[in-house]
């Protein structure tokens, strides 16, 4: 490959667009953006004092993290799934058990979340696979009942119906995210969370980005496109998609994991079919199939709680419990339930590719305009007539 | 033996009314070619719109009803123009169509819920039925009056709907629609009229299951009716989910396994056995036979 391009005389349109595919950074700014991005992750945590941001921006790196795990599953692979928050829960399990209960450290508890929701997504993909459409749907939807009854009658593990009450260390090695210091402040337990969170979330994006960049990410977008051109050329259809389902689990089980560190409590309907709802909210809204999507999408569905309960008072119909007779209200709660609903079917309707092609329309547009207007600049400099 | 009768007669009724949800679903997916959720959206809504059109406004029973079945009606045909059939028609009937038509029924289905939940809160509401607490005697177990009901309605309902789409005109429309709708629309069938008539028809099995589910002994019109609609999915499965005879023999056996685990099962099984049980066998059956027990269709492609 490399021999071949040395000895064409120039590199085809094919070669440039392979090549800019390969590079993980395509451009100065996309690298000095990253590089402010894991700035950001420490700073950004450290320097405010309001524990809504934090608490905010822990939640939205969590539904993020497993909301890149649906999204390749859906977006690259094409595959449907109504069950993430089974993998959401495998993993919060696995963390109580492994962090909480044997006391395990941070790298083992976060790993084993991660491997064990894996390996439940590799033992469920093949059954999923088996079956298409609406099969399919129902089949992960079952995922979601059999895990809550798992979930309920294994109580030693899971406290049963009224939950458990589970602490995780979060030190790594000598340093202890839970108490972080400068040795004239101290940090509480949400701002070091915010950093491990956010640093899985960079993690998880960058692995993401390099599979979808690689031969099997090709391979999984071939298999979405279509199947059977795929096969033709000599791709193994159902391991793509297994696979898919693997990184689907293991992003659902890490970010269980990490619910776990933030609520420090696990109720066994938590993992409902809301949940998956939600997830599956936040890669539509986002934009399916992207890699900065279900982080978008995560920032817009997770405020949605935090600002209805921060307009909650000002808002006349919204209550803090359900309506009594006679008198018209919606709980805060439901009417979350509503929003979601509400943007789930409206971006599917009008904007399908979600927030991230609107972005980059806008990007691509005001570049557009920027190099035209140079390009105008230039020409009316030397007296020539405008372009175009 | 009597309890063995006993159990045998509410699974039959209860598995009559999760035919009867199965049905609904079954029938949006021939008309409109797309799977849809929002038709269990109306068991809940049929329930508590009976209940105010009954008991608030004292209507009759039976009128009360057809008033629901009217209102879900209308609820779903607005939303196949406004919503599905727009969704659908960017996308196509495999891949993104089909996810976006699924979408947007789960999406919907959770709005009508929160809806109901925030306009009659979250109390059981008592419908009142006409057939309270009387049972029969029949082959030594005593029968609620109201399984008998439950088994006649939905014997009547399924006929009526078999009678529809075999013996009139418009039935054999919704048929060709199913079979191939390009043909079927350039023979000039109207796509919105099979639609409209699929949507009333499934609308009426729904909110009649409903009713029905909160005329159980000791329930009534509550927000965990909403679950009815997830519930009835692996009788749709284990039916096939291409026949009227595939959702009543699925509903059956779904609601006599249900039934028989909740009544023979002990401790030991865990809580929430008897739920979770069509779950696992659905997954197992599906394993062996992947068209379920009495599909005929081939659901795997290349």
């Amino acid at each position: 490959m490399t021999i071949q391009a040395a000895t064409r005389p120039r590199a085809s349109v094919h070669d440039k667009a392979v090549a800019a595919e390969m590079r993980l950074f395509g451009s100065w700014t996309s690298r000095i953006a990253a590089l402010l991005f894991v700035i950001a992750i420490v700073v950004v945590p450290l320097s405010t004092n309001s524990p809504f941001v934090v608490t905010l921006g822990i939640t939205i790196g969590i539904y993020a993290i497993g909301a890149v795990g649906l999204n390749v599953l859906s977006g690259y692979a094409g595959q449907i799934s109504l069950g993430h928050s089974f993998f959401v829960g495998v993993g919060a399990y696995t963390a109580v058990g492994l962090g909480s209960k044997l006391g395990l450290p941070m790298p083992v508890w976060l790993l084993g979340a991660a491997v064990v929701g894996g390996i439940f997504g590799l033992v469920v993909g093949p059954f999923a696979l088996r079956l298409r459409g609406i099969y399919q749907i129902v089949l992960t939807l079952g995922l979601v009942y059999i895990g809550h009854y798992l979930f309920v009658n294994w109580r030693s593990l899971t406290g049963g119906n009224g939950g458990t009450a589970a602490d995780v260390p979060l030190a790594i090695g000598g340093l202890d995210f839970a108490g972080l210091t400068t040795g004239f402040v101290n940090f509480s337990y949400e701002q070091g969370l915010f950093i491990v969170v956010w640093l899985t979330l960079a993690a998880t994006l960058l692995l993401v980005n390099n599979v979808v960049r690689s031969r099997s990410g090709r391979a999984t977008r071939a298999v979405r496109d279509g199947e059977l051109a795929a096969g033709i050329a000599g791709i193994n259809a159902i391991r793509v998609k297994v696979g898919a389902f693997g990184i689907a689990g293991a992003l659902g089980g890490l970010a269980g994991g990490l619910l776990v560190a933030q609520l420090r409590y696990v109720v066994p309907d938590q993992f409902n079919l809301h949940m998956a709802l939600q997830f599956i909210t936040i890669i539509i809204v986002g934009g399916v199939g992207t890699i900065w999507g279900p982080v978008i999408g995560a920032a817009i569905v997770c405020s949605i709680p935090q600002i209805t309960g921060l307009l909650g008072p000002a808002i006349p119909f919204l209550k803090d419990d359900f309506a009594a007779p006679g008198d018209w209200g919606i709980k805060v709660g439901e009417f979350n339930l509503i929003l979601y609903g509400l943007i789930l079917v409206v971006f599917l309707l009008v904007e399908p590719r979600g927030v991230a092609h609107l972005l980059r329309r806008a990007r691509v547009g005001i570049t557009v305009r920027w190099r035209s207007f140079r390009e105008y600049s230039r020409t009316s400099d030397g007296g020539g007539s405008a372009v175009k | 033996m009597s309890t063995f009768a006993q159990l045998s007669a509410s699974g039959i009724a209860l598995g009559c009314l999760y035919a009867l949800v199965s049905l609904s679903f079954v029938l949006i997916m021939k008309a409109t070619g797309f799977f849809n959720l929002l038709p269990g959206a109306f068991v809940l809504l049929g329930a508590y719109l009976t209940y105010t059109a009954h008991i608030i406004w004292g209507l009759p029973f039976a009128f009360a009803i057809v008033l629901a079945i009217v209102v879900c009606s209308v609820l779903g045909i607005a939303a196949q123009r406004y919503l599905f059939a727009k969704a659908s028609a960017v996308g196509g009937r495999h891949g993104a169509g089909m996810f976006a038509v699924l979408l947007i029924g789960i999406g919907t289905l959770t709005i009508v819920e929160a809806l109901v939940v925030s306009t009659w809160g979250a109390m059981t509401l008592n419908l009142n039925d006409p057939w309270g607490l009387r049972t029969i005697t029949l082959a030594g177990a005593s029968i609620t009056l109201r399984d008998v009901w439950v088994v006649g309605l939905c014997s009547i309902l399924l006929l009526g709907f078999w009678l529809l789409v075999q013996r009139t005109k418009v039935g054999v429309a919704m048929r060709a629609m199913a079979t191939d709708s390009e043909a079927a629309r350039s023979l000039g069938i109207s796509p919105n009229l099979i639609s409209a008539v699929a949507w009333t028809c499934a609308a009426a099995a729904a909110v009649v299951a409903g009713a029905m589910f909160a005329t159980e002994v000791g329930g009534g019109a509550m927000p965990t009716l909403g679950q009815v609609a997830f519930a009835a999915l692996p009788a749709l499965i284990l039916g096939g989910a291409d026949s009227l005879f595939g959702c009543v023999a699925g509903g059956v056996t779904l609601g006599l396994i249900q039934t028989y685990a909740a009544g023979y099962s002990n401790e030991a099984f865990g809580q929430g056995f008897a739920s979770t049980l069509p779950w696992i066998l659905l997954i197992l059956i599906l394993l062996i036979k992947p068209t379920g027990l009495f599909g005929s269709r081939e659901i795997r492609r290349a």
